[in-house]
């Protein structure tokens, strides 16, 4: 399954390389968008059915925190898992974006590797090694 | 607040984001003239400063040739660099600083809270009055990489 994700940051530089290392991590990605701000991000997931948001947190205007409350308080979008991207690094500011309902936080500098590790925890999909081990018992099962 | 620590902090912060997210090695020098950067630099430079608050308040700086500039930005947005203009340059140069000033202080302390603001774009002629009578610490950096040296300073005010 290939997932549709919507990117919201505004910086339009970290927009693009979010995508690109998204792209380039490996992860199942479908259809990926861009919002240059919350209120067009909640404009657009009103519109489209996105599996998975994942949003700057030091944004003008509407920061990633309360996209979070405004998803939260809208039914059909408080499920939409959201991953806060983010170069807040303290450990108060991280149990806060979990307290509020993010599903993980991102911390700038990112890797490939690590943006597919903790998309694929939270979407549900199995780790590389777990493909391979499933493969190989799939193969001895008779 | 400890100025070697931060210093250290700022240094391991830098090499990260610059080596992570635009692979470019770098390696500091300790005697550099920061001001010198502005008055060498081939066809200018840029500044961007992020104000901060938390355990201590000031301002993060940086300072970097337009030609690296556009570069690093062309290599951020997956460009050429002719398609690359101001407006990219000035926004991957806000996102350098802010991940630099997050990462360092998130080294620097963990449990500590600091806020950080939007950054801004500044006249570069604007560096050399950032240091006032007002300014209790500054941390300098000057850093050497391959396509061009950088400023880094953290002004604390208070």
């Amino acid at each position: 399954m290939a997932f549709n994700i919507l990117i919201v940051d505004d910086s339009l530089p970290m927009r693009a390389v979010i995508k690109r290392t998204i792209r380039a991590s490996g992860f199942k990605v479908g259809e990926v968008l861009e919002a240059s701000s919350g209120a067009e991000a909640l404009k657009m997931l009103r519109e489209q059915w996105f599996d998975l948001v994942l949003t700057d947190y030091n944004m003008p205007e509407m920061n990633g925190m309360e996209l979070i409350d405004a998803m939260k308080n809208e039914e059909l979008l408080s499920t939409i898992p959201v991953v806060v991207i983010t170069t807040e690094g303290s450990q108060q500011k991280i149990a806060e974006f979990m307290e509020k309902g993010a599903a993980d936080f991102i911390q700038k500098p990112f890797t490939p590797e690590v943006i597919k590790q903790k998309l694929n925890r939270i979407m549900g999909e199995p780790e590389d090694g777990e493909a391979v081990a499933d493969g190989i018992d799939e193969g001895l099962d008779f | 607040m400890e100025k070697r620590s931060l210093m250290a902090s700022m240094k391991a912060s830098i090499s990260e984001v610059m080596e992570t997210m635009f692979f470019l090695p770098l390696e500091f020098e300790d005697v550099g003239d920061i001001n010198e950067i502005i008055r060498s630099a081939e066809g200018g430079t840029l500044a961007c400063k992020l104000a901060f608050s938390g355990p201590f308040s000031g301002l993060s700086c940086f300072l970097i040739p337009v030609k690296v500039a556009q570069g690093l930005t062309a290599n951020f947005l997956g460009e050429d660099t002719d398609r690359v203009n101001e407006k990219h340059m000035a926004g991957t140069v806000k996102e350098i600083l802010n991940m630099i000033t997050g990462k360092a202080f998130s080294l620097y302390d963990n449990q500590a809270v600091f806020k950080l603001a939007i950054p801004e774009i500044m006249p570069s002629e604007k560096w050399a009055y950032l240091v006032t009578k007002d300014v209790k610490e500054a941390v300098k950096l000057y850093i050497n990489t391959a396509d061009g040296d950088l400023g880094l300073m953290l002004v604390i005010l208070s």
